[in-house]
C-alpha cells in the first residue's frame, strides 16, 4: 500500500527535466502569434486610452468606483461583477466543452506571457540546440553574460507588466512620474513588484509546471470533455508501426505507417510529452505538435493530419456531435446571461436611494396627534452630471413627507445624505407595519428615476 | 536547474494554493459589496485606509481558507493510515 503511493508520487513529482521548446512555424503557431500581439496590447495599451480628462479603464479601489469607458460602475452595481464572473465561467465551459483547451493553447496569459519570454530567451540564446548547448557548457564569461542579458530583459519586462498592472488601479502617468521621483505609495510599491516577480517566476522559471501543478483548470477541464470535443490526437492507425526511412520510398511496402519518428512532435512540445502516447492531461493543446508534424509530412510527401485537431468519435469512425445538448445548454443560459446583462447595463439608472429607518425609536406622535417615522435617505448620483431631485412618498393613503431641506442636489458623482420624515393620522393607519415608497426622480431629466421600499411602524392595530 | 519534487512540496502547494484562489475571488467580491472602512470605524482598526483594509482582508481570507485546506488534506487519508505509515517511516 505504502510502496504504491510513494511510487505514484514519484511518477506525480518527478525529477524536472528542463524543457526546451524547438521553435515552430505553421497555421496554428501564427493563430496563437495572433493571439499574443492582441492581448499583450491589450493589456499594455489600455491603461494609457483616456477618455475625456480621465483614464478610460480604471478600478479606483480607494474611491470604491470603477470607470469602463463611459461607465461609471459603483459597489452598489455589485451585481454586474457577479454575472460578468458568472458568464466568464459559462464562456469557459462552452468553450471546452466545444474545443478543449483552446483557452490554455492561445489565451491564457500563462500561455501568452511564456510565449513573449520564449521568444526573448531565443533572440538571446539561439536556437533549440544552442540553448540546450549553453545550458550544458560551464560558466564562463561568455554565458554570464548571455544569461545576464536574457535575465535583464526579463526583469525589465517583468517590472513594466507590474507597472502596468498597477496602473488599472491607480492613474497610470501620475504613477509613471510616482515611480520615476521613487516616491510609490508602500501598496503601490509591493503590488508592481509582486506582480512582476509572478511574471518572471511563471514565465521565465515554472513555465509548464504552472500548468501541470498549480492550474484549477487543468485539474477540472476533463470533466467537461466528451467524446465529441476536439482535441490534438496522434493518428496511431495511420502512423504505427513507426520507424525512419528513406525519403521516396513507399512505407506500405517497408511495413512501416506514416510516423517516420522524428521526435520533432515531442521536441517543440512545451509540457515536454510525447502526443504519440496519447491524450494526456499535461497537454494544454497548443497544436505546436500539429503544426511540426505537417511540416514533416509536407517534406514526406505524406498527406498532413498525422497529428491533428479531432475528436475521439472521430478517430474511432464515428459521426462527429457538434450541436449535443451540453453545448446547447451552456450556449442558451450563455446567450440568455448576455442578453440581460446587456439590457440592464443599457437600461441602467445612474442614480441610487438608500432609504435607512431610524433605529432609536420605533415611532413618534406629533404634536398634532400625528403618527411619524424619521428616515435617512442617502441619494447616489452616480452620473457625470449634478442633479436637483424630487422626493415623493407613497403607499398609505394621506401620507406627508416632511424635509429639513428645501431643495434635494447632489453634485455628479457624490453621494449625499438627507434626513426625512413621514406623518399619517393615526386613523387611516391599518396595521402596525406598513409598506411605503419613496421615490427619487431628477428635476432636469425625468428619466432619472428610481424607487426604493421602506417600513412605516405605528401603534399595535387600528384606533 | 531541475528542482526536486517530493510529496512535502505537494502537500504544501495543495494546502496553500487553492485558498490563495479562492480568497482572491472572495476578496474582490467582498469588498466590491461592503466598504470596509463603516466596518472598522468603530475598531481599533479605525485608523486603515481602504487599500490596506483590503489587503489585509486577502490575507484574512488566505488564512481561512488554508486552514479549511488543511483540514481536506487531514481528512483525505483514510482512517488507520496514520498509524500504518507511521510503523514503515
Ligand atoms: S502535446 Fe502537442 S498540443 Fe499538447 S502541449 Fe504538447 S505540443 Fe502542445
Ligand atoms: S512529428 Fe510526426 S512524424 Fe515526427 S515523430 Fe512526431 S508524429 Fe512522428
Amino acid at each position: 500500500m505504502t510502496s504504491s503511493i510513494e511510487h505514484f508520487e514519484q511518477a506525480l513529482y518527478a525529477k524536472r527535466e528542463k524543457i526546451f521548446p524547438r521553435q515552430v512555424h505553421g497555421l496554428f503557431a501564427r493563430w496563437r502569434l495572433l493571439g499574443v500581439i492582441v492581448l499583450m496590447g491589450i493589456y499594455y495599451g489600455l491603461p494609457w486610452v483616456t477618455l475625456g480628462d480621465r483614464q478610460a479603464v480604471l478600478f479606483d479601489l480607494p474611491a470604491r468606483k470603477f470607470y469602463i469607458f463611459g461607465l461609471t460602475f459603483w459597489p452598489q452595481d455589485f451585481i454586474y461583477l457577479t454575472s460578468l464572473l458568472i458568464i466568464a465561467a459559462l464562456a469557459l465551459f462552452f468553450f471546452t466543452a466545444l474545443a478543449g483547451r483552446l483557452w490554455c493553447g492561445y489565451a491564457c496569459p500563462q500561455t501568452v506571457w511564456t510565449e513573449v519570454f520564449l521568444w526573448i530567451e531565443r533572440k538571446v540564446e539561439g536556437n533549440r540546440a544552442q540553448q540546450m548547448k549553453l545550458d550544458k557548457s560551464p560558466w564562463t564569461a561568455r554565458k554570464l553574460l548571455i544569461r545576464g542579458t536574457k535575465h535583464f530583459l526579463w526583469i525589465a519586462l517583468s517590472l513594466w507588466t507590474g507597472y502596468t498592472f498597477v496602473g488599472y488601479f491607480t492613474p497610470i502617468r501620475e504613477f509613471g512620474l510616482a515611480v520615476l521621483n521613487l516616491s510609490t505609495g508602500p501598496w503601490e510599491t509591493f503590488w508592481l513588484i509582486f506582480y512582476g516577480f509572478a511574471t518572471y517566476g511563471n514565465a521565465g522559471w515554472l513555465r509548464e509546471q504552472v500548468c501541470i501543478y498549480m492550474c484549477p483548470y487543468a485539474r477540472f477541464q476533463s470533466a467537461m470533455f466528451d467524446k465529441d470535443t476536439l482535441i490534438i490526437s496522434y493518428d496511431a492507425d495511420r502512423g504505427e508501426p513507426r520507424g525512419s526511412r528513406k525519403r521516396g520510398i513507399d512505407p506500405k511496402s517497408a511495413g512501416l505507417g506514416d510516423c517516420i519518428d522524428c521526435t520533432l512532435c515531442v521536441q517543440v512540445c512545451p509540457t515536454g510529452i510525447d502526443i504519440r502516447n496519447g491524450l494526456q492531461y499535461e497537454c494544454i493543446g497548443c497544436s505546436a505538435c500539429v503544426d511540426a508534424c505537417d511540416e514533416v509530412m509536407d517534406k514526406m510527401e505524406y498527406s498532413r493530419g498525422l497529428v491533428r485537431y479531432t475528436t475521439e468519435n472521430a478517430l474511432e469512425g464515428r459521426p462527429a456531435h457538434v450541436l449535443r445538448p451540453r453545448v446547447l445548454i451552456y450556449a442558451t443560459i450563455l446567450v440568455g446571461l448576455l442578453g440581460a446583462v446587456g439590457y440592464s447595463i443599457a437600461s441602467r439608472v445612474p442614480i441610487g436611494l438608500d432609504v435607512i429607518r431610524d433605529r432609536n425609536a420605533l415611532y413618534r406622535e406629533t404634536a398634532e396627534g400625528l403618527v411619524e417615522n424619521v428616515y435617512t435617505l442617502k441619494l447616489i448620483n452616480m452620473d457625470d452630471h449634478h442633479h436637483r431631485f424630487r422626493l415623493s412618498a407613497s403607499g398609505l393613503e394621506d401620507l406627508t413627507l416632511k424635509l429639513d431641506h428645501e431643495s434635494i442636489e447632489v453634485p455628479a458623482g457624490q453621494v449625499r445624505e438627507f434626513s426625512a420624515r413621514l406623518q399619517i393620522d393615526p386613523v387611516d393607519l391599518k396595521k402596525a407595519s406598513n409598506e411605503v415608497f419613496f421615490e427619487l426622480e431628477a428635476i432636469n431629466n425625468v428619466a432619472l428615476k428610481v424607487r426604493e421600499s421602506a417600513r412605516f411602524l405605528g401603534p399595535t392595530g387600528s384606533r | 536547474m531541475s528542482r526536486e519534487y517530493g510529496p512535502k512540496s505537494q502537500l504544501r502547494l495543495a494546502v496553500l494554493w487553492p485558498p490563495f484562489l479562492v480568497s482572491g475571488v472572495a476578496t474582490v467580491l467582498a469588498f466590491v459589496m461592503f466598504d470596509p472602512l463603516p466596518l472598522l470605524a468603530n475598531t481599533d482598526l479605525a485608523a486603515l485606509s481602504r487599500l490596506q483594509a483590503d489587503s489585509i482582508g486577502l490575507f484574512w481570507f488566505w488564512l481561512i481558507t488554508t486552514a479549511s485546506s488543511w483540514l481536506t488534506c487531514c481528512f483525505q487519508r483514510p482512517p488507520g493510515q496514520r498509524e500504518h505509515t507511521a510503523v514503515n517511516a
